[in-house]
């Protein structure tokens, strides 16, 4: 039985009088605070209520921000190596080398090309050849780099001990040997072999200093040979004339200048000097190849112009060019992911759409009881949020494991926090983008047609 | 004489689904003064759940002229409408539109939510409300683990938690049985007696009508009668 109703007076239909029979004034603030506070209740409520359609709709946005995290992160990790490695071969590096094994240079032209090109402040002729190498008990072949004192220099190579040989050592063909790293560390055990010999096919050498380690697999494996003068390798190879010429500029426009500079003097200089027939004592098969010295453009040979002989790169160039190509694959790979996300959103829209139209009847009595539009779209739009944001932040946590795993198969990925808040906002952006349309049909229904559906 | 606390002029209401039009109201002027009980009486589909639509600021007219204590309501915006609903008017529905998952309680206070009563106020008045109606024993069930007159009365008392001046029923009694229905139309009439809210509600039933002041016949879309009781 209905108890007793409360007395009082009949309330008026004013509002101002309505409330004053027993509702303290409040401030519109407090109300406001009220309403939004609620309203995230139930947004938080709606998320967990329906634990494995939230769990669904979230999961599509973490398989998005795991794609584009890891997708970006593997273009950035590709883009680094390939920085570092060159960045490892050191700066403004030119390198001048033949394309045809019959011609070769002068090692002078080394010397001759810093006179010429004044952008060119060091060169050295690159004598590459193996030798068996003895020290006490141990033997084995080393790789053997020859070049000139001015190495160090041209490849940004600090000494880890001892000094590196110099110009007096080069002329005088000097049987002094500056070691790789791991050389020095696998053949002494770290011990200083600075002072000591050791035997380079069949003779002694003089060990001068040990180089500062690059790295593994970088700047063409230095750590792992021995270096000597140019001058000397010759001798142990015996060939005398050179494949590669290693120079150096002082900055990045210079050696842009003496690119243009040494491309201007090969194409047409090139019977002066730079290029020389049969190398190496080997016979060439064709008299008319064989007089490699004259400019192939003008005789007509089939050997072909200048450009096909002799190369010169600029490491600058090949560093930046890398680093383009890498910087449109890691867009490519990011726009691909994207896509994904987009996907995500479209999920939310879809289990949004559902959860809104199965609450249509409840959207109707809330508004018929007072609730505004604005209640309504924030609510949904919490729920929305909420669900990106916590997919977003698994996928993060996804993508930091999926990078270690992805590292333990020699696959470097780079989350960068730039990368990761952009993946994140873009999965925030999307959850809002795609939860705002079916929020906004929701509250735009008239309560009477609401609460019609059931 | 007052001004009245709703007056409607020459209300249509068409509903148009695809190239079909439905006139649910062709033309209804209606006056209601404050401290009234009204029935609207009429056969299925003769528009006595539109034209309450109407009156309770749910649905509007697609023409016509409806003053709500003088104001004019047809220009008012959707938050607008939503305060005047939540301040003003109470509504009881025939399938009760309790929220299933939330207790007696939590249905009371949501037209308090709305109007930015803090926690502590509004579970207070809810109480004061749900007692009221003669369910202080059962504050925190779920509409799931109520008898349908129960139900009913937790949406009498969320009607009455924002002390409304008009309380708008459709059809209050028509999932109930005799009994519960004898109870809701007590509640009504006391309502009504003791704190002079108006009451419009719509009924089949004419025992229930009669418990009114006065009856409102619908046939068409039109208001084709009247009676009053005494
Ligand atoms: N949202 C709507 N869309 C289309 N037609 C509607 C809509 N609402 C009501 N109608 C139509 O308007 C007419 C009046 O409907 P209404 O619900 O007002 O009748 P009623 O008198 O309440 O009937 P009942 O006694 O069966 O509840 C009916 O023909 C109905 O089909
Ligand atoms: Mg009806």
């Amino acid at each position: 039985m209905p108890g007793d109703l409360t007395p009082g007076p009949a309330p008026a239909l004013q509002p101002a009088a309505a409330a004053a029979v027993d509702e303290p004034r409040r401030s519109p603030l407090l109300a406001a605070w009220v309403r939004f506070v609620y309203t995230l209740q139930m947004a938080v409520t709606g998320v967990l209520s329906q634990p494995l359609r939230s769990g669904l709709t979230a999961l599509s946005v973490v398989i998005g921000v795991v794609t584009v995290v890891s997708l970006i992160g593997i273009g950035e990790g590709a883009r680094r190596s390939v920085v570092a490695q060159f960045a490892s071969l050191g700066e403004n590096v030119i390198i001048i080398e033949t394309l045809d094994d019959r011609f070769q240079f002068e090692p002078g032209l080394a010397e001759e090309l810093v006179e010429r090109v004044s952008e060119l402040a060091y060169a050295t002729p690159v004598v590459e050849t193996e030798a068996a190498v003895r020290w006490r008990r141990e033997r084995g072949n080393l790789a053997v780099l020859g070049v000139n004192e001015q190495f160090p220099l041209i490849r940004d190579h600090q000494l880890a001990a001892g000094t590196f040989f110099s110009d007096l050592h080069v002329r005088q063909r000097s049987r002094v040997v500056v070691l790789g790293y791991n050389v020095a560390a696998r053949l002494l055990g770290g011990r200083s072999p600075v002072g000591q010999t050791m035997t380079v096919e069949g003779r002694t050498f003089r060990i001068i200093g040990v180089l500062n380690p690059k790295g593994t697999g970088q700047a063409g494996g230095i750590d792992d040979m021995i270096v000597v003068p140019y001058t000397v390798a010759q001798q142990i190879s015996g060939v005398r004339n050179v494949r590669q010429i290693w120079a150096k500029a002082d900055s990045p426009e210079q050696a842009d200048l003496a690119v243009a500079r040494l491309g201007r003097i090969f194409r047409r200089e090139v019977g002066l000097s730079p290029v020389t027939g049969g190398g190496g004592g080997e016979k060439p098969e064709n008299p008319d190849e064989a007089g490699g010295v004259a400019p192939p453009r003008s005789t007509g040979s089939r050997l072909g112009s200048a450009e096909e002989l002799v190369a010169v790169t600029s490491l600058n160039q090949m560093v930046k060019e890398a680093d383009r190509a890498n910087r449109v694959m890691t867009v490519m790979l990011g726009g691909i992911a994207a896509v994904s996300l987009l996907v995500g959103g479209i999920g939310i829209m879809n289990i949004m759409l559902v959860s809104v139209s199965e609450r249509t009847s409840e959207i109707g009595l809330r508004k018929a009881l007072g609730a505004r539009r604005t209640d309504l779209l924030t609510q949904f739009l919490a729920e929305a949020f909420m669900l990106s944001v916590a997919g977003g932040a698994a996928g993060l946590v996804l993508a930091l494991i999926s990078r270690d795993v992805l590292g333990a198969f020699g696959l470097q990925a780079v989350i960068t926090p730039q990368s990761a808040l952009i993946s994140l906002g873009l999965a925030v952006a999307v959850g809002i983008v795609f939860g705002v349309y079916p929020a906004w049909t929701a509250s735009d229904l008239p309560p009477a047609e609401a609460l019609r559906r059931k | 004489m007052s001004i009245p606390l709703a007056e409607l002029s020459n209300i249509h209401r068409v509903f148009r689904q695809g190239q079909v039009e439905v006139h649910a109201l062709r033309g209804v002027d209606l006056r209601i003064d404050h401290g009234e009980f009204v029935s609207i009486m009429g056969p299925s589909g003769s528009g006595k759940s539109t034209l309450l639509n109407i009156i309770g600021c749910l649905d509007r007219p697609t023409s016509g002229r409806y003053l709500l204590e003088g104001r004019d309501v047809v220009s008012m915006n959707d938050s607008r409408l939503a305060d005047l609903r939540n301040r003003f008017i109470g509504f009881v529905f025939q399938m009760f539109h309790l929220l299933p998952k939330l207790t007696a309680v939590q249905n009371v206070e949501l037209p308090l939510i709305y109007r930015g009563w803090p926690a502590a106020d509004r579970r207070r008045r809810a109480v004061e409300v749900l007692q009221a109606v003669g369910l202080g024993e059962r504050l925190h069930h779920r509409p799931t683990q109520m008898s349908g007159g129960e139900q009913q009365r937790v949406a009498i008392a969320r009607a009455l938690a924002g002390r409304p001046s008009l309380i708008l029923a459709d059809e209050p009694t028509g999932n109930l049985d005799s009994r519960n229905s004898e109870e809701i139309m007590n509640l009504f009439v006391r309502l009504n007696r003791e704190q002079g809210i108006t009451i419009v509600q719509v009924t089949h039933e004419p025992d229930m009508a009669q418990m009114g002041k006065r009856i409102v016949y619908m046939r068409d879309g039109c208001v084709v009668g009247e009676e009053r009781l005494s």
